[in-house]
């Protein structure tokens, strides 16, 4: 499998006091290596949940009903995510696949310091790896001269060698849980956190925030919202995953302040070969950073095509009708006529009926397979 | 076209107050000596990004913030609006001027002419989630101007807010529900309709389309656009999308840390800014065009505290052609062409 | 406003609600059937005054004609129970409501203007509370003299700084939202805006804790009755029922339990009461979810 995210099938239902909400409904999507991904379409087209589901975070009272989501680990076989189990999930969450949100207010943790927070993230993923870069550190330590001063200090040493070891091979084990809980021999683990320091103010200088050191000691109150967003980012990208899902991550933010995010996650992109799947409804900021899109219109997806594609030729109606609908300076901005379905009572057949201008008598009652218009280009509508 | 709302010299600072004692140390200076003109039937839109002081222009315009210092003035004729300036150089006839002033002058109104001035303008705010009382009907929400200045019984309020909700595109059947039954896009209609109900001259829109979908958002322009016309209103448009403001406003002005940087033609702006953060804003704007090779000027660094304002021209850190007279000398707005205002030692273009 | 099948819903999410429902509408039945229930002998004037058959000291147990027994100086247990719930309510509901009402007053007044208003009230408030609540509720009434009244009274001079300063903080919180700076951008006074506007969006929170207080206010109502400082010698009331008891909690060596009914009968009327509103208040805190329509 060359692709990077294969999703297949996917249905997500919600189940509420007020019926049943078919939030993601039969979708097929995949997202390749080292490219980004655009997810776009309005609130409550189940783009959310779809990101939302690569990382089996739907929350009660919905449940992925079917369809299977691989990803392609760097050995092996692919994995179908929907069918692994929590704990193994929850290695991957953060570290092969992390995701960043719209408020990043909400995603730090504020009695915390930014240092901190991204330490952590190192700290859950990476400690093996932490600890044998300082087992080497501890080595060279042994290896000096044993002299009046060092005689205290060096079975210590000793015991921190022997910990990091375990460390490195099991980060898990029952012994190193032991020591953690304990107050005194906790210190003996105090260099991995400081590894992990370092590590994490690599991440934060690797995300341009000025003044790095300064920002890691700081709480998430003290920062400005772009600064935030950043930190946000560094703790995403702490573990280099493979693929890092972006839900409206510059919805909130000014508009100068946006365009260096987008910059950001650009360069990154490119310099650690992962991809991004892009949420938003913005499509002038999806035509900024995307190379491939795809439309999705209450729960089922439109078109998917390349970006260049996709805004010179729209195929679907609903894409068309979007385009149009967004402000463009000297154009005055043109109202799709109708209202959003209720999530609930969704239309039959194809969902868009009821507002598309070229419609048919197919259109109500059987819904549109996919069809590959153009390399690349597919699109779900019976016009083709 | 007369000159509806006119503010000379406004000025808002929300003190920051240290210590035990609570002493002011300093002043966040919001709104920083602004001269606005807004003719009858504009549609102005002001732009800016978050810190600019925008949205406290727009809210101190209604008096829902109590300006510090400068005058507002509400359909006053310019020989009134004069008469106070001479009075204020010269420093004579102290009584007349505090009776003129009384009488004129929004920003010092109180009480019952503060009261009747507001009828005449309202506020949208940014997010209809939270600007309509969860727990009034929609009928009364929209009738509550009404109520509160008495102006018709009730079977007459009825009727009107019958009316008007029809006018924003809802139907009366509606009228009974609460705000949590409805979407963004319909919630802000009510907040509009709310906002039309004592037949008012001016509306202040916040950002109102800024947490709505584009369709969504496309409908609710259309409908700003259908109401101004027909009911012959004006409207102040605040917005950080400067696509949106050039695509439905006739007038355009950029702000700044508390000061207008440029004020002038939309269109013209958008394609020949002449003060640096405008055409920073301009460029960094994204565009749905995604073969459009973008020559991106990213505006390095953050907006700096309104606490604090570099001294000098406020934008010079982060300008890419500051000068020593930058850094110095604070610029004031000027006229720079056909009808553009820059504030700038070396506008563009 | 109050969606009633949403509500069925809701209560049928949590059945330890109704279970509180039926046992306040159980006390409520027996409140107003007290008559019908335990009648006063005849040619009583106050209801109130429980009825003494004799005048030894000793309790005597259940028997068909006092279903609950005789109490210390021969006191029918049952009907002091049964009218003691009318003064139970009567307690409960008074000094809530009142308390309510005051703090909403004083409340709106300091959260809305805050300011020197705000601190004035504040600091009345701390010099109240400085007191332990029980200790100046006792003082009260041995001032005032025992009667039920002056334990109402001194439950309501103790209870309503908590009161004013929750309603405050309610009002706090609303403050600053959109629809209310819209109210004021409209032109309403502020008593509208208050009675209209702010009370109605933040005083569920308290009301709930005023309904799970009503029990509370009655257990320390009992507790000034236990020590003596509530109702007068042989009022119908709750705490004037345990009082009775203190002396026979535990019996002659040997029988410790024989005069069981004493004090186990009225506590358990006090513990169903008092888990009744309980039980009804965190019903009404979860009927009163504040993100209305979010399911």
């Amino acid at each position: 499998m060359n692709e990077l995210i294969k999703i297949t099938g996917l249905v997500v239902r919600f189940y509420t006091y007020d019926g049943v909400v078919q939030a993601v409904d039969n979708i097929d999507l995949d997202i390749k290596q080292a490219e980004t991904f655009g997810l776009v379409g309005e609130t409550g087209c189940g783009k959310t949940v779809t990101a939302l589901s690569i990382l089996r975070l739907i929350p009660s009272p919905g449940k992925i009903e079917a369809g299977s989501i691989y990803f392609a680990v760097n050995k092996g076989q692919p994995l179908d995510l929907l069918a692994l189990s929590e704990e193994r999930v929850r290695q991957i969450r953060g570290s092969r696949i992390s995701m960043i949100f719209q408020e990043p207010s909400a995603a730090l943790n504020p009695v915390f310091t930014i240092g901190d927070q991204i330490s952590e993230v190192i700290l859950l993923h990476r400690q093996a790896e932490v600890a044998e870069k300082i087992t080497k550190a501890v080595d060279k330590l042994l290896a000096q001269p044993r002299g009046f001063i060092n005689i205290v200090r060096w079975p210590l040493w000793r015991m921190e060698k022997s910990l990091y070891q375990k460390t490195s091979q099991n980060p898990r084990a029952w012994q190193l849980r032991v020591v953690h809980r304990i107050p005194l021999l906790r210190r003996l683990l105090s260099r991995i956190k400081d590894e992990a320091g370092k590590m994490a103010l690599g991440v934060l200088k690797d995300v341009e925030i000025p003044d790095a050191e300064r920002i890691f000691k700081q709480h998430p109150h003290q920062l400005s919202g772009g600064m935030k967003q950043r930190a946000v980012i560094a703790m995403a990208l702490a573990c280099s995953p493979k693929l890092l899902i972006a839900d409206e991550p510059t919805t909130s933010l000014d508009v100068t302040i946006q365009a260096q995010i987008l910059e950001l996650l650009n360069r990154l992109k490119v310099d650690r070969e992962a991809s991004i799947l892009y949420i938003t409804h913005d499509l002038a900021v999806a035509a900024e950073i995307c190379d491939r899109i795809g439309v999705m219109y209450a729960g089922s997806l439109c078109e998917v095509g390349g970006v260049n594609d996709m805004y010179a030729n729209p195929l679907h109606p609903y894409t068309h009708a979007l385009l149009d609908a967004v402000p463009k300076p000297g154009v005055e901005p043109r109202a799709i006529g109708g209202f959003l379905p209720d999530p609930i009572n969704l239309p039959s057949g194809c969902k868009f009926h009821p507002r598309c201008p070229r419609v048919m008598e197919r259109c109500r009652e059987q819904v549109p397979a996919m069809r590959e218009v153009a390399a690349g280009h597919s699109v779900w509508c019976h016009l083709y | 076209m007369d000159i509806l709302i006119e503010t000379r010299n406004l000025r808002v600072l929300f003190p920051i107050l240290k210590g035990i004692l609570r002493r002011p140390a300093g002043a966040v200076r919001a709104v920083d000596g602004i001269n606005l003109v807004i003719r009858k039937g504009q549609w102005l839109g002001l732009v800016g990004e978050s810190g600019c002081g925008k949205t406290t222009l727009g809210k101190t315009l209604l008096r829902l913030l109590r300006p510090t210092s400068g005058h507002i003035y509400f359909n006053v004729s310019t020989e009134i609006k004069s008469e106070i300036d001479s009075l204020e150089a010269t420093k004579s006839n102290h009584a007349r001027l505090q009776a003129l002033r009384q009488e004129c002058d929004l920003a010092i109104f109180s009480g019952r002419r503060l009261k009747t001035a507001r009828r005449k303008m309202h506020l949208v705010h940014q997010d209809p989630y939270t600007s309509l009382d969860p727990r009034m009907r929609i009928q009364e929400i929209v009738g509550e101007p009404l109520v509160v200045h008495k102006l018709m019984g009730r079977e007459q309020i009825r009727e009107r807010v019958a009316d008007i909700i029809k006018k924003v595109g809802l139907s009366e059947a509606q009228l009974r529900r609460y705000p949590h039954e409805f979407s963004g896009g319909q919630r802000q209609r009510i907040a509009i309709a709310r906002a039309l109900a004592t037949n008012p001259d001016f509306i202040v829109f916040d950002e109102p389309t800024s947490s709505l979908d584009v369709s969504v958002q496309a409908q609710i322009l259309n409908l700003l656009k259908e109401l101004k016309r027909e009911w012959d209103l004006t409207y102040l448009y605040i917005t950080h999308n400067l696509t949106v403001a050039e695509s439905v406003c006739d007038n355009l002005a950029v702000m700044y840390l508390g000061k207008f940087v440029e004020v002038g033609n939309p269109t013209e702006i958008f394609h020949t800014p002449k003060h640096p953060y405008s055409q920073a804003l301009v460029l960094s704007t994204p565009k749905p065009d995604p073969k459009r090779k973008r020559e991106r000027i990213i505006l390095p660094g953050e907006v700096p505290s309104p606490a604090n304002p570099p001294a000098g021209c406020r934008f010079h850190p982060r300008c890419t052609w500051a000068t020593e007279e930058c850094q110095q000398l604070e610029p004031v707005l000027e006229p720079a062409g056909d009808s553009r205002l820059v504030a700038c030692w070396h506008p563009l273009n | 406003m109050i969606d009633f099948k949403y509500l069925l819903y809701k209560l049928r999410q949590n059945p330890l609600s109704i279970v509180g429902i039926i046992i306040i509408l159980i006390f409520i039945v027996i409140a107003i059937l007290a008559p019908v229930i335990a009648p006063p002998p005849e040619g009583t004037i106050d209801p109130y005054q429980i009825p003494r058959y004799g005048f030894s000291p000793t309790p005597q147990p259940p028997s068909a004609e006092h279903p609950f027994g005789l109490s210390e100086g021969q006191y029918d247990i049952f009907y002091g129970l049964i009218w003691g719930t009318r003064s139970a309510f009567k307690v409960g509901l008074l000094v809530i409501g009142s308390v309510v009402v005051i703090g909403i007053l004083l409340g709106s007044l300091a959260g809305y203007f805050g300011g020197t208003v705000d601190e004035i009230i504040m600091r009345i408030a701390d010099i109240f509370l400085a007191f332990p609540a029980l200790i100046l509720a006792m003082a009260i009434t041995v001032a005032l003299g025992p009667s039920l009244n002056s334990v109402i009274l001194a439950l309501i001079t103790v209870s309503w700084p908590i009161y004013t300063r929750l309603i405050r903080g309610d009002i706090l919180s609303v403050r600053e939202e959109d629809y209310v700076q819209s109210a004021k951008g409209i032109g309403a006074s502020h008593s509208r805006i208050i009675v209209r506007h702010i009370l109605p969006n933040s005083i569920y929170p308290t009301l709930v804790m005023a309904s799970l207080d009503i029990g509370a206010v009655v257990l320390s109502a009992a507790a000034l009755s236990f020590l003596g400082l509530g109702a007068p010698e042989g009022y119908a009331d709750w705490g004037q029922m345990i009082q009775f008891a203190r002396n026979w909690i535990v019996g002659p060596p040997g029988n410790p339990l024989a005069y069981w009914y004493t004090v186990t009968i009225p506590g358990l009327f006090i513990l169903f009461f008092v888990l009744g509103w309980n039980l009804l208040g965190d019903a009404f805190r979860d009927i009163l979810d504040p993100r209305l329509g979010k399911r």
